[in-house]
């Protein structure tokens, strides 16, 4: 056989090969026979997989030559696992009929090691917020539905899992917020601004607890928040959302600033659609809020887009997109308790204009059906300004990549291997020109022992680099296991170790902010913790889902504000060893397939600095949620309600030093939010409206001092979908 | 309250378990109702105003016309006393037919009065150039009555952190009520507290 003829026998078996290419396809339908949009169905054991378009449709193309099953799960129903399907058919149509589930665990992936993973099987505790609750809840930004979390709390904008952290002022966070796994913290601060996340494009919210250091590497020290957007859909789709509500009157006369009323609005259009290879979506979006308090109104314009070209079968590459522009001005604490909803004289006229934007991009490529790669560029711009007395700006930038690799030996084995590197630059008079760089290498190991038994291993290496600061060095490990009792039992326990670097405003921040100097500290460290967790979770009847969870998180070198005696700077220190320990406790219930739902949670967090033998500041000890929602026919009825004990300490030195006035005034949290609406799908019309009344007692409370939380408002919202 | 009503409503629907959950759901919402933070109370004066109305023709010779309070009954010399005067006002200008009057005022020359019972308000008139307290000087011209009772002063009881209005005072310069005996003690502690309080004014 000469060369040509290996040439041409080489050729006819690829398009041999191609020709007995491997297809499967179907429909994915509820129990009344009507289409499921969005479900997931992967192949099994590969990384091979598609979600159903509009019409409840798939395909998969390129399967392996050797037997597989399919698996289909989405939100609200139960797993369904085909049958075998063996390697001799070339073609085959495989349906789905799903039912709906009774309790959340079952259903849902999450990316806690970064790939995709059920949600009891995982070795840490997770929560998964759907993307429904957005339409429903009428709420304004994604933040909002983090209060409804068990076991996370929202200081105004700072978010806090299990206590990890206090308030600081935006800088720094101790929760890794990502979405389409771009990280979303600002280049400068370190916070998370979550106005860039566009909530009418959001799939699903995986919100997992405990540090993940070893993976998610700084910031990822008290947990993970992964925001998964939607997927495209393969035929054209518009959609419209209009929302508007108005403020009550303040609950006290000394309280009424104005006589007008006080308003909010916002409108957001998207669309979506595939050109061949290539699918869009884009999304415009206005909001307007003229707040319930004096100097605190706002305008945003928010844009998103997101575009995926499938190369073939095993490459594509995704964009995201998003970005905002706002103007809103400055609310920083109350004139005092007599004039609470007013700002003290000195901020009155000031307000912030913020341009922020992410780029990032996800190329994806399958080497084979074990074997793949990831690489996931990204850059974030960010530029602010404010007309505070010290006129503040800030222009910085974050440039970040990602490489990774997920291999996938058989069932039992997934080993996750990647690489990051950051770089960060900062021109600002508030923080000064700064570069910040991080490297990180990791690797985590998902070995299925035997059948009931999951182990993971990971560790990963930072060295992390300030401007004036000398490199530090972290390896943060972490084991976990997960062990199945009995088909309706899973334990979990994991222990690992988090860092996080001192972000560049922690480090170098100096500004005078509504009479309160705050100072850099070139002597700053990282902070690390060990954290511990062990948890059950259960199913009752097929009925309700209990999840119990213990955790203790050990803090050295704890980074929080303090005060300096003398003259009364401020400034971020390594202040603390700390000790956080808690308890988590959750519960839904879900009654006549799911038409009645009621969820019920409490944490317990015990909080310390050992040292000193003192409560860590803005942790409450108790929290509690509780809520219902009622489906009839297409209407649907819902009340939340939550419970935040009154933080036992403040920031003391602002309250007695008279920076913020009656600042030590707070009480417990009560909140009730309701919500009636439609679906008025089911009569051919493309809409869903919903009626939404938050803080329904008009419970006045402060979840940072000087700062009453939104007063009741009462809004309308309307989604149409053509 | 529309959501309570809900809940209560899907009690009836659905199993005992749930009604746990809503029971406990209710509980949490009742132990809410009050309304968090609130502005702090101010503590209202203790103190009362009111119209003094004057009728008949007002003497030439006076000069000086002022609203006078005691706490106790001026029943003997031993209860004039700088404990006693509670409140002197501003001098009433001549010739006024009526004059609106508060002991919440700055501009009084004594003011310390406490929530409590008031036995003696009445009004003051002296022929003086400058502000004279010497018992010699003045004359009552109308007294506070309750009801029109004219036997006897009236009193006023003023509970804490009250404010009562519309106690007004008639002087009808052509029957003045029965004079109070007279004490010269008290009068010059008064005519030290005058002349302490002119030079405060001085001195600011």
């Amino acid at each position: 056989m000469n060369f040509k003829n290996v040439i041409m026998l080489l050729i006819l078996s690829a398009l041999t090969y191609n020709a007995q290419t491997r297809e499967v396809y179907g429909i994915v339908t509820d129990s009344n026979g009507e289409a499921i949009i969005g479900a997931n169905v992967i192949v099994e054991n590969t990384f091979l997989g598609t979600a159903t378009d509009s019409k409840g449709r798939y395909r998969i193309i390129n399967l392996p030559n050797k037997e597989y099953k399919l698996i289909v799960s989405v939100i609200g129903f139960s797993k369904s696992i085909s049958e075998v399907i063996e390697p001799d058919i070339v073609k085959k149509e495989v349906n789905f009929q799903l039912e709906p589930t009774s309790y959340q665990y079952d259903q849902l992936v999450i990316t806690a090691n970064k790939y995709s993973q059920d949600l009891r099987k995982a070795s840490t505790s997770g929560y998964v917020i759907d993307s429904k609750i957005f339409s429903e809840k009428g709420y304004q930004k994604i933040d909002d539905a983090f209060r409804y979390v068990p076991g996370v709390t929202m200081t105004l904008d700072q978010i806090s899992i299990r206590g990890s952290s206090g308030y600081s002022r935006g800088a720094g966070t101790r929760v890794q917020v990502a979405m389409d796994g771009i990280p979303i913290y600002t280049p400068d601060t370190g916070e998370i601004i979550w106005e860039l996340i566009p909530i009418t494009e959001i799939e699903r919210v995986e919100v997992l607890k405990g540090a993940a250091s070893s993976l998610y590497g700084s910031s990822a020290i008290g947990g993970v928040i992964n925001i998964i957007s939607k997927e495209i859909t393969n035929n054209p789709v518009s959609y419209f959302k209009i929302n508007g509500g108005i403020y009550n009157d303040p609950s006290y006369k000394n309280w009424e600033w104005t006589e007008k009323t006080l308003s909010y609005n916002s409108q957001s259009l998207s669309h979506s659609r595939s050109i061949g290879k290539l699918s869009l979506s884009a999304s415009i979006s206005r909001l307007e809020d003229m707040s319930y308090k004096k100097n605190d109104d706002q305008l945003r314009y928010s844009a998103f887009l997101k575009a995926n070209y499938h190369f073939s079968e095993f490459t594509s590459l995704s964009f995201l997109g998003t970005g905002y522009t706002r103007k809103r001005k400055t609310f920083i604490n109350w004139k005092d308790l007599n004039n609470a909803l007013i700002p003290s004289d000195s901020d009155l006229g000031d307000y912030i204009k913020s341009d922020r934007t992410i780029l990032g991009m996800n190329l994806n490529h399958i080497i084979n059906d074990r074997f793949s790669i990831t690489f996931i560029p990204s850059l974030y711009i960010s530029y602010w300004s404010d007309q505070t007395e010290s006129s503040n700006k800030s222009s910085s930038k974050l440039y970040r990549s990602e490489l990774r690799t997920n291999y996938k030996l058989n069932s039992s084995l997934n080993i996750v291997t990647g690489a990051e590197i950051q770089y960060n630059k900062v021109t600002s008079n508030i923080f000064g020109n700064r570069i910040a760089n991080i490297f990180g290498v990791f690797t985590q190991v998902d070995y299925n022992i035997i059948t009931p038994l999951n182990i993971s291993f990971g560790i990963r290496y930072d060295n992390s680099k300030l401007t004036n600061f000398n490199n530090e060095n972290s390896v943060s490990p972490k084991i976990g296991i997960n062990y199945k009792l009995d088909e309706n039992t899973y334990i979990r326990a994991s222990l690992g170790k988090g860092f996080r670097a001192p972000s560049l405003a922690e480090a170098f921040t100096s500004t005078t902010l509504s009479g309160l100097t705050v100072i850099p500290n070139l002597n700053l460290k990282s902070e690390t913790s060990y954290s511990f967790e062990a948890g059950i979770n259960h199913n009752f009847d097929d009925l309700i889902s209990f999840d119990l969870a213990l955790f203790n998180n050990e803090y050295y070198d704890m980074i929080e504000i303090e005060f300096d005696p003398s003259n009364v700077d401020a400034f971020f220190s390594n202040l603390t060893r700390a000790r956080i320990q808690g308890v988590d406790v959750s519960t839904v219930t879900h009654l006549f397939s799911q038409k009645l739902s009621f969820n019920l949670s409490y944490t317990y967090l015990w909080a310390r600095d050992i040292e000193e033998n003192v409560v860590l500041k803005y942790r409450p000890k108790h929290s509690a949620i509780a809520g219902f929602n009622l489906k009839h026919d297409f209407m649907e009825l819902g009340v939340d309600f939550r419970y935040l004990s009154r933080v036992e300490k403040i920031d003391n030195e602002l309250v007695s030093l008279g920076t913020v006035p009656d600042g030590d005034k707070r009480v417990d949290i009560f909140v009730l939010d309701a919500r009636m609406g439609a679906h008025l799908f089911k009569y051919n019309i493309p809409c869903r409206l919903f009626i939404n009344v938050n803080n329904l007692l008009n419970y006045n409370y402060v979840e940072l001092i000087g700062n009453i939380a939104p007063i009741r408002n009462y809004s309308i919202s309307a989604e149409f979908i053509f | 309250m529309l959501c309570i009503v809900y809940l209560l409503s899907a009690c009836y629907l659905v199993d005992m378990r749930a009604k746990q959950i809503i029971f406990l759901l209710l509980s949490l919402i009742i132990i809410s109702c009050d309304k968090g933070l609130s502005p702090p109370i101010e503590e209202e004066e203790a103190g009362f105003g009111g119209t003094i109305f004057f009728s008949g023709e007002w003497d030439s010779d006076v000069k000086q016309t002022n609203l006078v309070v005691f706490q106790n009954p001026l029943l003997s010399v031993d209860d004039f006393n700088i404990f006693n005067l509670k409140f002197v006002s501003e001098s009433i200008p001549f010739g006024s037919q009526n004059y609106k009057y508060t002991t919440r005022t700055e501009n009084s020359i004594l003011s310390t009065i406490d929530a409590g019972l008031i036995s003696y308000i009445a009004i003051a008139q002296s022929d003086k150039d400058t502000l004279s307290l010497s018992r010699e000087d003045w004359e009552i011209v109308g007294l506070y009555y309750i009801d029109n009772d004219t036997t006897k002063p009236g009193t006023l009881l003023i509970p804490e952190n009250t404010f009562l209005d519309s106690i007004n005072i008639y002087c009808d310069f052509n029957n003045p009520p029965p004079q109070p005996p007279k004490d010269e003690i008290l009068t010059e502690v008064i005519n030290a507290i005058i002349k302490d309080k002119k030079l405060n004014r001085n001195h600011n």
